[in-house]
């Protein structure tokens, strides 16, 4: 899947069998529910902008999209939970509190 | 021809972009869906191009063509030859007996009423919330509202009263309606086939409408089944409504197939009769949607659809709505259309796409091109092999429920455009079916689309622009890239 531009939203959780890549002036809006919103076989390539909607019930640490390799990062994170900030590990990118 | 060439040029180039070694496929594919989508002609010709020669003087299947759309029903019946397919003809008539000794009350006040009244004033109801807008702003008028104290007596003639005015704020979708009903006469074929109507056939079983007992034992003996007239009119108005008023699309069309329903809850018809009814309605309202002269007359009725006069009219009430329910829609608009009936020709054929069918989404997907629209009708439409609905064109296949949630598959790459500035449905839309296939979808322009089915075509999706692009629904894996 490749979001070029404009805004890729999924308001239920979905799994991609091979990669994903988003470029500069692309956008993911992720509804943060209980699960994991985005679940990606094979590669990321990250970049653009990550929104967050619809965030509530976190205790403290939550998966938002995993990855079996990651490229790059999110440029912008918008609708970060206060006191929340995105951490990327080799297979996750997590709402984490500070 | 230029822009088409360009068009697939650009296509091209992006699959070579993204594919580079995939072009001889993406060629390949492009040349397979140019052959899916090409037309067939019919001994007639394309229809779009003869229905005027509709009328009674023609009485060949070469020179009229709604006789040689519906000389399907030759496979089971012949009027010198009797039943060719008793065992199909029976299933029929037994579809509609069942009809009539389990309809509730209400069904019998309905199928009343669209029997009595005038054919198009039948389909208003499928607008629904707007319906009381068109009733007053179109002058539509009727003389059956509910059920007679006593049965009707017999000879009783169908109502005359004139159903909406020509000359009214919105004279120039009645004038529409009435530019498909001017060529939707059934009279050739029904008279050439003589089927008997299935309550004389199997008077046991078949039970006329309680309120229609005396008018239906009066009717003349020469008032046959095949095709039924009040549903080619259903679909005739129905689909000049979904033209109009695509937000409406697929209620219209609903309230079409109940129409035809109706006749069965009567025991006025069989399955058979309606289904060739649905191909033929469907038949004359693209031609006439396609006529030039008429384009004009189009515009104005789209227009005053999107008014005051209709869908900004104060008399608009949300709460007036017998099609409220998606699901409930789509699962009676897919029985109607076989009725359950078995396929017993080919069921292998391959997609058929009928000359200028595509101009009836063309409200409700404005922001695809012609070429998609007969993509959309080529990957929603009925398989092959059902009873009457395999003539030479295809237009017993379309099912134009499903074709107004956008394309049943993605068979090469596809791109999308959506201009949000434009409004309606360029703006916003949702893809409901459930779309398959190895093509990629490309997302483009500043419109939203929503992908509502569950998905598992696999060449993948690129957003290129756009507000808004949703998944929303979950889908096991999407294979994807």
């Amino acid at each position: 899947m490749k979001v070029q531009a404009g805004t890729l939203t999924t308001t239920a959780p979905v799994k991609l069998a091979k990669g994903y890549q988003q470029t500069q002036r692309g956008t993911l809006a992720l509804t943060v529910t209980r699960g994991t919103a985005l679940k990606i076989h094979g590669k990321a390539r990250l970049a653009g902008t990550l929104r967050l909607t619809h965030v509530k019930g976190l205790n403290g640490r939550h998966v938002l999209v995993t990855f079996g390799s990651r490229h790059g990062k999110f440029a912008h994170v918008q609708g970060l939970p206060k006191g929340y900030h995105v951490k990327y590990t080799a297979h996750k990118l997590e709402l984490v509190r500070r | 021809m230029k822009r088409m060439k360009h068009r697939l040029g650009a296509t091209l180039a992006t699959a070579l972009v993204l594919f580079p070694l995939m072009t001889p496929v993406a060629q390949a594919k492009t040349t397979a869906v140019s052959r899916m989508i090409a037309p067939h002609a019919a001994s007639y010709g394309y229809y779009v191009e003869t229905y005027q020669n509709n009328v009674k003087a023609n009485q060949t299947i070469t020179t009229n063509p709604s006789f040689g759309l519906l000389y399907t029903f030759d496979k089971l019946w012949s009027p010198t030859a009797g039943q060719k397919d008793p065992d199909m003809i029976a299933k029929a008539i037994a579809v509609t007996a069942k009809a009539t000794q389990t309809r509730s009350a209400a069904e019998i006040k309905r199928s009343y009423l669209t029997d009595r009244r005038v054919l198009m004033y039948n389909s208003i109801s499928g607008l629904g919330p707007y319906a009381q807008a068109f009733i007053q702003n179109a002058g539509a008028k009727t003389d059956y509202y509910d059920v007679p104290a006593q049965p009707q007596p017999g000879k009783t003639p169908y109502s005359k009263v004139k159903w909406a005015d020509p000359e009214s704020k919105l004279g120039a979708m009645v004038q529409l309606v009435e530019k498909a009903r001017k060529y939707g006469a059934t009279g050739v074929p029904k008279h050439f086939f003589k089927f008997i109507r299935p309550y004389r056939q199997d008077p046991q079983h078949v039970l006329p409408n309680p309120y229609l007992v005396n008018v239906m034992h009066d009717a003349p003996q020469d008032d046959y089944d095949f095709p039924s007239g009040h549903a080619s009119g259903a679909f005739e108005t129905g689909e000049v409504f979904a033209y109009a008023v695509p937000e409406r699309f697929q209620q219209s069309l609903t309230r079409s197939s109940e129409i035809g329903y109706d006749r069965l809850l009567a025991g006025r018809h069989t399955p058979l009769a309606v289904m060739g009814s649905r191909m033929f309605g469907t038949a004359v309202t693209a031609s006439v949607l396609n006529d030039p002269t008429n384009q004009t007359l189009m515009k104005q009725a789209y227009d005053e659809a999107h008014s005051a006069d209709l869908l900004k009219s104060p008399l608009v009430n949300k709460n007036d709505d017998d099609f409220a329910n998606y699901q409930t829609n789509q699962r009676n608009y897919r029985y109607r259309m076989t009725y359950g009936l078995p396929q017993i020709g080919d069921t292998k054929i391959g997609p058929r796409v009928p000359k200028g069918a595509e101009v009836l989404l063309a409200t409700r997907l404005p922001y695809l091109s012609q070429r998609q629209r007969r993509i959309a009708l080529a990957t929603t439409e009925l398989p092959s092999g059902y009873p009457v609905l395999d003539d030479a064109e295809g237009w017993g296949r379309l099912d134009l429920f499903s074709a107004a949630n956008g394309y049943g598959a993605l068979p090469e790459t596809t791109k999308v455009t959506m201009d949000a500035a434009r409004g309606g449905f360029n703006a916003k839309d949702t893809w409901k079916n459930d779309l398959t296939g190895k093509g990629k979808l490309i997302k483009q322009g500043t419109g939203s689309l929503t992908l509502d089915g569950h998905n598992h075509f696999t060449g993948g999706l690129q957003v290129n622009q756009g507000e808004n692009y949703n998944w929303v629904r979950r889908p096991r894996l999407v294979k994807d890239n």
